[in-house]
Order: C-alpha cells, then sequence, then structure tokens
C-alpha cells in the first residue's frame, strides 16, 4: 500500500477505477477537488518534469558527471561544460541533472520505509494499546534523541561505505517516530468508532480490521503526511552533505553540488555554480509542499472555506 | 613568530579531523611554480610591503578558519590553531629566520661541549610583563612542567617529548624525580645562563626539541600545583608573559585581544592592538576583501588566491609549505614488495597536472622526503631522479617486475595470479583530496592498474585503519607538515611508529643514524649525510610522493610585512610589522 | 498535576538509561578513539604515548567497566575531561549551551512573534490578496533550505552592508559578552532559522484559526450576540492555539540541540558545532554530556507540552 504513495494521483485514479461505481467515491471527489487546485496541478507538472529530467539524464546531457576534467578545473560555463565545472573538474550541469537521482531516490523511498514502520508500530500500538503502546511509544522517545550524526559515522565505519544505500538505511530508521506518533493517536481515535465495532463484533480478526477497516480510513491523512515526508528528507540530504554526510563521491547530489559551492568567492561570482542545485532544491520541495496542501484541502473538505 | 617544529607537527590530516567544515586546511594546501623558496607575489601593490616608515599605532585583525582552544599555557592544548594564539604572547627559546635558519630569541647564545653531550644557554635581556627578568629558573621550571608526571597523565599533555632526551626526563615523568636540576639534566650557571645535559649525543636535539621550548613564568606560577593548571585563570587568560603582545581580553573560544607589550626586549611592536578571530572559511575570503580582517592566519583555498589576487589592495603570497602530500602504501604487502612496482607507480602519476588542475598550480611535485624549501633538501643537481610522468616507462617496470597486462587492459597481480585491484582510502571533508583519489584512479588505470576507492571516511577512522595495519588498507593519502629541522626519525626509521608504510630497511636506518651522530653537528657534512639518504629514499621509493604545496598566506596592503620578515612558513617578527594609517 | 509530573520525571531515569547505554556502545563500535590523530613525527615513543593515554582516560578496561565508572562520576557532577579539547566537558558544555539557548530563544522569540500574527491575519481575511501573497511567501520560506538564508544573510549583511558581524558568539571590546553583545551576534543566526520555522508557524495558525472559526460553539458564541473582538480571543484564538503546543513541545528540545550547519558557517560556538567535533574527534565523555542535555531537553518539552495542554485546554486532565 505504501507503494501508492509515490504517485497520489494515479493512486485515487486506479482506487476510482477499480471500484468503478459510476456514483463519486470519497476519493473521486478528492481527486476532483485537487484538480482544481492550481497551485498543486502545476507543482506536479514540474516535479514531474524534475523526475523525468533525473531519470533521463544520459539523454540530457553526454557528459558524465564523474568524469574529471583534470585540465580544465574551475572553469566558467562554455561551449564544452554548459555550467562550467568545479574544483575538481567534474561538470556542473551533469552533476545538476544526474544529482536529482540521488535526492529523489532518497526522498521517496525513505518516505515508503517510514510510513511502512510508522504503519505497522503506529498501527500496533493505537489498535491495541495498553503495554504494546507503552512499548513503542518509548522505542519513540529513544529514537527521537538518538544522535543521529553518531549513528552515520559508525556505520559507515562498519559497513566501510557512505553509499546511497547506507544513507537511506540510517534516515528511515531515524525518521520514523514522528509519523508513528501520528498513526498511533489516529488509531486511537478509529479504534472506538462504530464500523470497527462492528466488524469486531461480526468477528473479524486484528489483521483484518487494521488493514481492510482502518488503514483506508487513515490513508488520507497518511498521503499528505507523506509528501511532506518527502519534501523533509530531500532538505535532509542537502543539510547532510553541507556538514560532510552526504553519500560517497564523487556520485553526484543536489545537496553535494552546493555544499561544494558555498565558499564566499563562489557564492559572490559563481551564480552558475551554486544557483542551479539550489533552485532545484528549492523547486523540488516546494512542489511537494504545494501538492501536500492541495491533497489535504482534498482529502478535508471542510477545509474550503 | 610560527612556532618552531612544534607548530609545524600538525600533520594536514589532523587539521581536517578538527571539523568537517574546515574543509582544506593545510591538507589541500597548494603549491607553487617556484622552488626557490620566496614564492610568488602577486600583489598589484608590492611596494607597500618595502617602502615608507613604520607608524605606531592601529589595531591589526587576524583569522583563521579553525577556532583555538582557551587553554593558553604554553604546551597545555596540542591544537595548531592554539599554537597560533599563543605564539604572539610567549616567546620560544629560539625562532627561525627568513631562510629557516634558526635564530636567537630568548636564548641569546648557545655552545657545546667538547663532548657534545651538553649544550649552555645564555638567555637574552628580557623581561617578563610584570617587570621581572626572564631567567635560567624560569626554563627549568617550564621542563619540569613539561617532563612531570602530572603533565603528561593529569593533564594529558602532548610535548613531553620537547625535554625528553634530558638526562633525568624519566624519572620525573614517574614521579622519582621532580626537577631537572637534581638528576643532572640541568644546571643553573646564573640568573641569566644554564646548560642542559643529553642522554645521548644528537646533532639534531637542539633544533627538534629545545629551540621550540617557551618559558613560562615561575614566579606567577609556582604556587598552583600544575595537575590544576587548566582550571587556572591564567590558563584562560595569562596575565604575565614575555613576547611582543600581552593578552588584553579573551572572548571564550571566538576571539583574543591582545595589546602590544612596552618591555618586549625586542622592541616594542608598532601596531597597537591585536585580534585573532575564528571565522568560517566559507567567509573568510570576504572579511579578507571588505576590509574587517586584515590577514588570514588559516583557512583559505587554493581556489581561493587566483580570485584574492583580483581584488585591490590584498597582498597574497604562497610559498612553498615545508611539507608533502602522498600516497601511502603498505610496503610488506606482496603486491608492493618489489621497489620496481613502486617506481612504476611514482613515474605512472601525473603529478604536475594534477597540481595543476587540483591545487591551480600551488605546489610542486616531490620525489624524496624533504619538501624543496628544507636547507637539506636533494636537487637534480645531487643525482635525485624527478620521476617526470611517463606512462611508457611505468609500464616497463611493471613488465619486468612481472605484472604482465591482462587480456582486458588490466594488470596481473604475480603474486595472486589474478587482476589486480587496489583499494585506496583517504578522508572526508576535503574536496581536494577527493579530486586526488579520483585523479590518481584515473592515471593509474592508464598504465593497466585497475584502482577501487573506498568511501572517505572521517580522519580519525581513517588514522585508526592505517596505523593499526588493517586489512582494508591498501593505499591510502596522507601528508605531513614537517618540522623545520630535517631530521627524519620520526617517519623514516624502520621501528618509527609513523612509519606507516612499514617499510624496515636497515641501509636506510644506517644513513639515518649518519645524519645526527658525532660528525653531523658540522651542518656540512649533516647535509651530505642527508642527501645520502635521500638520494636512497628517492630510488627505494617506500611511499609515493606526490608534491609540497604551497601556503596560502594573504593581507591587506595596509599592513606592511618587511620583507625580511617573510619567511616560506608564515611571516614573523610581529613587532616590525606596522599598519598604514 | 504533582504526582503525575512526578511520575514523568522518574519515567525519565530508565528511558536516558537506555540511550546512554546504546550511544555509549555506538561510539565504542567505531573505529579509532580520540588518540589516533596524535600524529606528530616529534614524538619519539607515540605508541607509548597513546597508550599511557588510553590508560589514563580507562580505554584499556571492559565496556561495561567504563560505563559504570563514568556514569558513577556524572551523576556526582564529574563529566569527565574532553581528550580533543584537554579541558573538562563541564567548561565547555557550559559556553555552548548558553550561546545554543541564546540563539534558539531568539529565533523562537522572532518565530512566534511574527509567525502566529501572520497566520492570524490570513485567517482573518482568507483567500483575500493579503492572504495570498503572504502564504505563498511563507510557502516558499518554508521550502528554502536554512543555511541557504544563512550563507545570502552573511553575504548581504555581513559582508556586503557591514552591519551585523559574520562570526561569533561575542564581539570584542568593553562590551564583549554583555547581554546586548549576545544579542547583535546571534540575530542574523537566529533569523536564519526564524525565516522557516516562521512560515511553518503562520501556516499551521492560519488552518487551525480557520478550522475552529467554523465550529458550533464560536457561532453559538456569535448567536449569542458577543463581540467579534471578545468572541476571537476568548473563543478562537485559545482553541486553535492547542494543536501548535505540540510543535512548541518539540521545538523546546531543539533549543539546546544547536543547528550545526548554522553554527559552522557562523562559527558560533553552540552545542552543534560542540558535538559534531565531539563526534568527529570520538571525544566521548563530550558526546556523552551532549547525549544526555538533549536528550533531557527532549524529553522536558514533551512534558511541558503535554502540561501546557492541559492549561489551555480544561477538558485535558491528568491524575
Amino acid at each position: 500500500m505504501s507503494a501508492q504513495v509515490s504517485t497520489p494521483n494515479d493512486t485515487n485514479i486506479e482506487v476510482t477505477s477499480r471500484r468503478g461505481r459510476p456514483s463519486k467515491s470519497p476519493t473521486r471527489m478528492a481527486f476532483e477537488r485537487f484538480m482544481v487546485n492550481k497551485a498543486a496541478i502545476i507543482s506536479t507538472v514540474v516535479l514531474l518534469l524534475i523526475v523525468i529530467m533525473s531519470i533521463a539524464a544520459p539523454l540530457i546531457t553526454h557528459v558524465s558527471p564523474t568524469h574529471q576534467f583534470l585540465s580544465s578545473t574551475d572553469t566558467p560555463p562554455g561551449p564544452g561544460h554548459v555550467l562550467g565545472t568545479d574544483q575538481s573538474g567534474f561538470d556542473l550541469f551533469s552533476r545538476d541533472v544526474y544529482g536529482g537521482r540521488v535526492d529523489l531516490l532518497i526522498g521517496f523511498v525513505d518516505t515508503v520505509i517510514v510510513m511502512t514502520i510508522a504503519m505497522v508500530l503506529g498501527g500496533l500500538a493505537g489498535y491495541y494499546g495498553g503495554w504494546i503502546d507503552s512499548l513503542v511509544m518509548r522505542v519513540c522517545d529513544f529514537m527521537f534523541n538518538f544522535p543521529f550524526l553518531l549513528l552515520i559515522i559508525v556505520l559507515s565505519a562498519i559497513f566501510n561505505t557512505t553509499s546511497v544505500w547506507l544513507l537511506i538505511l540510517v534516515i528511515g530508521l531515524t525518521g520514523w517516530p514522528g509519523m508513528t506518533r501520528l498513526v498511533r493517536s489516529l488509531f486511537l481515535n478509529l479504534r472506538e468508532s462504530e464500523f470497527v465495532l462492528a466488524s469486531r463484533m461480526s468477528g473479524a480478526g486484528a489483521f483484518r480490521i487494521i488493514f481492510r477497516h482502518m488503514v483506508p480510513n487513515v490513508m488520507g491523512v497518511m498521503v499528505v503526511q507523506a509528501t511532506f515526508a518527502v519534501a523533509g528528507f530531500i532538505a535532509a540530504e542537502a543539510a547532510l552533505a553541507v556538514i560532510g554526510f552526504g553519500v560517497k563521491p564523487p556520485t553526484p547530489s543536489w545537496g553535494d553540488v552546493l555544499s561544494n559551492s558555498l565558499g564566499y568567492f563562489t557564492l559572490a561570482t559563481e551564480p552558475y555554480a551554486w544557483v542551479p542545485p539550489a533552485a532545484l532544491i528549492t523547486i523540488t520541495i516546494l512542489c511537494i509542499n504545494f501538492i501536500g496542501d492541495g491533497l489535504r484541502d482534498a482529502f478535508d473538505p471542510s477545509f474550503e472555506a | 613568530m610560527k612556532r618552531i617544529g612544534k607548530g609545524s607537527m600538525a600533520t594536514i590530516a589532523l587539521a581536517a579531523s578538527l571539523t568537517m567544515l574546515v574543509a582544506g586546511c593545510g591538507s589541500g594546501g597548494g603549491s607553487t611554480n617556484s622552488s626557490n623558496g620566496t614564492g610568488s607575489n602577486s600583489s598589484n601593490n608590492t611596494s607597500t610591503t618595502t617602502t615608507g616608515q613604520p607608524v605606531d599605532g592601529g589595531t591589526l585583525t587576524m583569522a583563521q578558519g579553525t577556532k583555538f582552544n582557551d587553554e593558553l599555557i604554553p604546551d597545555m592544548d596540542a591544537s595548531l590553531y592554539t599554537a597560533n594564539v599563543v605564539g604572539y604572547a610567549f616567546d620560544p627559546l629560539m625562532n627561525i629566520d627568513k631562510n629557516l635558519n634558526f635564530v636567537s630569541d630568548l636564548a641569546q647564545t648557545w655552545t657545546w661541549s667538547s663532548d657534545k653531550k651538553t649544550v649552555t644557554i645564555t638567555l637574552a635581556n628580557a623581561n617578563w610583563s610584570d617587570g621581572q627578568p626572564v631567567t635560567s629558573d624560569d626554563v627549568l621550571f617550564t621542563m619540569n612542567y613539561l617532563a612531570s608526571k602530572a603533565y603528561n597523565t593529569t593533564l594529558q599533555g602532548q610535548y613531553g617529548y620537547l625535554v625528553g632526551p634530558v638526562v633525568g626526563s624519566t624519572r620525573i615523568g614517574n614521579g622519582k624525580a621532580t626537577s631537572f636540576a637534581s638528576t643532572g639534566g640541568f644546571k643553573k650557571i646564573s640568573a641569566k645562563q644554564f646548560s642542559i645535559t643529553f642522554k645521548t649525543v644528537d646533532a639534531a636535539v637542539l633544533w627538534s626539541d629545545i629551540s621550540s621550548i617557551q618559558p613560562i613564568p615561575e614566579h606567577v606560577l609556582k604556587n598552583i600545583p600544575i595537575s590544576s593548571w587548566n582550571t587556572a585563570s591564567y590558563d584562560k587568560q595569562p596575565t604575565v608573559v614575555d613576547g611582543p603582545y600581552t593578552f588584553k581580553q579573551v572572548n571564550g573560544q571566538d576571539s583574543v585581544e591582545y595589546t602590544a607589550n612596552p618591555n618586549y626586549f625586542q622592541g616594542k611592536p608598532h601596531i597597537t592592538n591585536l585580534v585573532i578571530k575564528t571565522v568560517s572559511p566559507d567567509v573568510v575570503p570576504g572579511l579578507l576583501a571588505n576590509g574587517s580582517v586584515q590577514y588570514v592566519l588559516s583557512g583559505l583555498k587554493p581556489t581561493d588566491v587566483a580570485k584574492l589576487k583580483q581584488i585591490p589592495g590584498i597582498v597574497v603570497k604562497t610559498p612553498p609549505e615545508n611539507g608533502f602530500s602522498y600516497l601511502g602504501i603498505k610496503d610488506y604487502l606482496p603486491e608492493f614488495k618489489n621497489y620496481k612496482v613502486r617506481q612504476a607507480l611514482e613515474y605512472g602519476l601525473n603529478r604536475q597536472a594534477m597540481v595543476d588542475g587540483i591545487l591551480k598550480g600551488l605546489g610542486t611535485p616531490i620525489s624524496g622526503p624533504l619538501p624543496p624549501v628544507s636547507w637539506a633538501a636533494a636537487t637534480t643537481a645531487d643525482g635525485m631522479n624527478p620521476y617526470n610522468y611517463n606512462p611508457t616507462k611505468a609500464g616497463q617496470l611493471l613488465d619486468q617486475a612481472g605484472w604482465k597486462m591482462g587480456s582486458n587492459g588490466f594488470r596481473i597481480d604475480p603474486s595472486t595470479g589474478k587482476e589486480a585491484n587496489l583499494t585506496l582510502s583517504y578522508s572526508s571533508g576535503d574536496p581536494t583530496v577527493q579530486a586526488e583519489a579520483v585523479a590518481i584512479q584515473s592515471d593509474l588505470a592508464k598504465i593497466g592498474i585497475k584502482v577501487t576507492l573506498n568511501s572517505p571516511m572521517d580522519f580519525n577512522t581513517l588514522a585508526s585503519k592505517v596505523e593499526s595495519n588493517d586489512k582494508s588498507i591498501q593505499m591510502w593519502l596522507m601528508g605531513w607538515s614537517l618540522s623545520i629541522d630535517p631530521d627524519p626519525r620520526g617517519l623514516w626509521m624502520s621501528t618509527d611508529a609513523f612509519n606507516f608504510e612499514r617499510w624496515k630497511n636497515k641501509t636506510s636506518d644506517q644513513m639515518i643514524n649518519a645524519t645526527w651522530d658525532a660528525a653531523a653537528f658540522n651542518k656540512a657534512d649533516r647535509k651530505a649525510a642527508l642527501i645520502k639518504w635521500q638520494l636512497y629514499v628517492n630510488q627505494r621509493m617506500p611511499l609515493i610522493f606526490l608534491w609540497a604545496p604551497d601556503n596560502v598566506f594573504a593581507y591587506s596592503s595596509k599592513l606592511n610585512i618587511p620583507n625580511k620578515d617573510f619567511s616560506s612558513q608564515g611571516p614573523l617578527n610581529i613587532q616590525d610589522w606596522w599598519l598604514t594609517q | 498535576m504533582g504526582t503525575y509530573i512526578t511520575r514523568r520525571l522518574l519515567g525519565m531515569i530508565p528511558m536516558l538509561f537506555f540511550i546512554t547505554v546504546a550511544v555509549f556502545l555506538m561510539m565504542h563500535a567505531a573505529p579509532g578513539n580520540a588518540f589516533n590523530s596524535i600524529m606528530n613525527p616529534a614524538i619519539k615513543d607515540p605508541q607509548a604515548l597513546i597508550a599511557s593515554l588510553e590508560a589514563q582516560n580507562f580505554l584499556n578496561k571492559p565496556l561495561w567497566w567504563q560505563y559504570f565508572h563514568w556514569i558513577g562520576l556524572f551523576v556526582t557532577g564529574n563529566w569527565g575531561f574532553s581528550f580533543a579539547q584537554h579541558a573538562p566537558v563541564i567548561d565547555l558544555v557550559g559556553p555552548a549551551i548558553q550561546n545554543t539557548l541564546i540563539l534558539s530563544v531568539m529565533a523562537e522569540i522572532i518565530t512566534l512573534a511574527i509567525g502566529i500574527p501572520l497566520g492570524v491575519l490570513q485567517s482573518r481575511k482568507p483567500y483575500s490578496g493579503f492572504d495570498y501573497t503572504t502564504s505563498v511567501v511563507s510557502f516558499i520560506l518554508f521550502s528554502v533550505p536554512y543555511f541557504i538564508f544563512a550563507i545570502l544573510l552573511i553575504y548581504l549583511f555581513a559582508i556586503h552592508l557591514r552591519i551585523f558581524p559574520a562570526q561569533g558568539a561575542v564581539g570584542t571590546g568593553p562590551n564583549a559578552g554583555s547581554l546586548l553583545d549576545h544579542i547583535y551576534h546571534a540575530l542574523l543566526p537566529a533569523l536564519s532559522i526564524s525565516l522557516v520555522s516562521l512560515a511553518f508557524y503562520s501556516r499551521n495558525t492560519r488552518g487551525s484559526m480557520l478550522e475552529v472559526s467554523r465550529k458550533d460553539y464560536v457561532r453559538t458564541a456569535y448567536a449569542k450576540g458577543l463581540m467579534e473582538g471578545k468572541v476571537f480571543s476568548k473563543h478562537v484564538l485559545r482553541n486553535a492555539l492547542i494543536p501548535l503546543i505540540t510543535f512548541f513541545g518539540l521545538d523546546i528540545g531543539n533549543l539546546v540541540g544547536g543547528a550545526v550547519i548554522l553554527e559552522g558557517l557562523f562559527s558560533y560556538q553552540g552545542m552543534g558545532l560542540l558535538t559534531i567535533s565531539a563526534v568527529n574527534n570520538r571525544d566521548y565523555n563530550v558526546i556523552m554530556a551532549t547525549t544526555i542535555i538533549f536528550a533531557v531537553a527532549v524529553l522536558l518539552g514533551n512534558l511541558l507540552a503535554d502540561i501546557l495542554y492541559a492549561v489551555v485546554d480544561p477538558r485535558i486532565r491528568y491524575n
């Protein structure tokens, strides 16, 4: 179910068509409300373009983002290099184009990881309550307090790598407590609702109640939260890169390109080096936030004034 | 005023370990097209450094890219950045001059006994800032502090080695004695004259160790137990000093304010106020450009140099550093045992192209253990092979060593019979080092050697793995900043802990011993011995020498530093500097 | 309420125990320690020096011994000695906490003082030109990584206009270290944080206000003929702020955490820089101290948020 998070529109369409009812379902109505939100629609288009650019990077530039042009480091934009090269001799345009792969991968995969953990743990805690609830909440408190940077250093030293997947793992393993608390509170409310009581009376098992009845009910809120989570993880990648805990170089990422351009002279005299990655990060996050906002309005009709 | 020996001991990589944010301190370095030791003066405005009459007054603001620790008793803290702060207030026994020769400072003269075991030192007519004279007792007090058990254990001091060669240091260190005066290591002759006796005859000991001692005032500190010095108010802001500047105010780890010491024995400094600030390396050039900072002590990157030169009113100097970057290899591994393989690696790296591309030309390729700036460095005229880039020759050497080319363009390691795949490790935080790693990988691929880059690791992890002979380490990138004295011990003896390559070679050891024995008290003989040893290292190539980077110094043209005070390791004698008002 | 608070405070103890054990084990699982980076060729016998430093700091003892030794000293107020900075940990943590608190309290004040009124104003006339413009602007602010703001602020105010300092927590001269000096130095970094979080607060305030204004009890209040101002302050605003308390509670935990990147860019010696340099240098005692401080702050922040809930919302009772 979590996989559907990645493209909310498709999810809605799919759900509707499968049910195939002529009358408008709540999801269908939500979808229609989303479609009239101009900012959200434009954002979706822009985000799709960025995703396509990252995936189709080799079609956009033939220069490898990890090829070092040792004889032309720090060059300004010119024929060979659309946005010039950085101090190591890497082509900046190519790194900007390819860099989105890492950022988007981290954003989406970590969201899936975090939503999955949150659904399972938060769902169990909220459904059962009692000692399970206490235990899960204590683990949440524990993870909230865990020094994240220490975890990265230790894991990268143990595994001898700081690959994208290690970074995804660490962010995923430390990012779930907030979402878990949210799911738990939603489930706590739902637990006492009439339709859950009804299905319990009719002898449905816990598994069935959770996944057939409760999960679909919180899906709307979760999709919205997931969108914001994607934006948050992309920002986290950039921040990690700036303090030197980003993905293994020379793998390109927007955060990496940006963090190499924070020196005074680059900022003052080489906008072509730092503006594109900064803009790509900001635009991506902005689009995702607009989409999330649009989804929230769409799923919660009471929000329309 | 740069600390002799001690100041330069910090390794390149040590600086990198301080914080990830500080990219490029030291290790990036830079290097230059010139090897004459003066560097290139790029200013549009060179005249200001030499002409005009000194004017008194003004405030000089300096910036460092890494914070200091507010532990300001000399030698309490190991950081280079703390040593910079301490160095303007405390003078060492000996200083260096423009050409890196040792010259008088607090120690006015020194003479060796005929058995070369005892040196007699006469102190200059220097006073503490409270008017008391700097005496032999102060030197003894300082030596006892450095050797004491409290300093070496409770305070975890790292400079006990400065007095290690003095007779009785071991007994003081384990608490069996408290003073060199009672162990026979120190003899007070008069208030201004004393002699120090060493355990062995050693031509390097005066330069490597004793010269760096910075006396502290006995009359101020004698009543405080050494073990609690780190909480004494004197440690946070020393009140009585003997250097050109006295502490006015220490603002935590943010900045230090000084005023000129009117009683400084080498003359009252022209500049009245001095400020050292900690500034992020990303911001340093901006503050220099807008005039908030007049001199940058550390934190400039090679990439900043060309841009700084374009700003009017800024002087940039890039003299060669007394240190080198290298590609480390574990010499005992079967793949590196044959020195022809090591020579092939040296020939196979286009070091000049890397210097030009990555360091923006701010460095000099080297092929031996002493950088060109050292007085004892061997040159091609002495017979050094420069190992100019020559992939053909590298290929031939590999063929001779049995590294046959495989079908897919990569060579077969004869010790395993399989395709060679060397791993290269380096530390994170500095984009320059990473660029070097990528360049080395691509150059070695051209001579058929496959290299895999490990993920960059933080410096402590790399250091621990290199030191402990970790199996995952085959080759690594690091650098050394060397002490002014060219003594090879510490890095190059077979038993040295910092001989990370584990190069065990009796011939080299014997040659090193000849550089500090009784005969080496004659400088010419010592140089001859050092050259002989360098030629041997040059031929055996125990590690792959890359280049000597350049230091980057930049300051406002309003700051006038006499040419005689500009050594390749930085400007000296701050009391001679002055500000155009 | 009193017993509730006591129970919560006691509940923190096992949590702190588990956190410190876990951090302690993680730290020691990483290869290398603070002394591996001593690389001074002038030291004749570095291995002996390193061994003696390790023994001095009990690094050669079993891990469980080290842990209980550390915690035994910690609870008596002896936080140990920093390996990397040669100073008692408490001397390092003290100024760092002070700096970070000044910065984060200022940031919080700016955030709340602008964010909440802005959100309220937007909600008074939803979908007006004002609401639309400020919403879009705050949305953009919210989406820009805060270190980009920091860099732009330094560039504009410190380097170009030269009206604010680019570095440090205190200045120089006779006023160095005064409260005013601290505030002057913390303003740019505080602003960098606030620009992002005030967007977040105004957004949530607006949403919350709109939602509450539609509630039945608000309609009832109007129907009763209450004055607009009275309904607003007594019924709408008070109820709309309740959800924001959760965010505020989370912020409190972060007040002492420090912002690593920001502090690095401003060379601001706070908890963030202290923590990251301790992690990089394997400065165990400092890592443990900052971990505990951070954990206590987060747990207290949660507690405070819960108490504030009860204060603001009379329906909530703890016993």
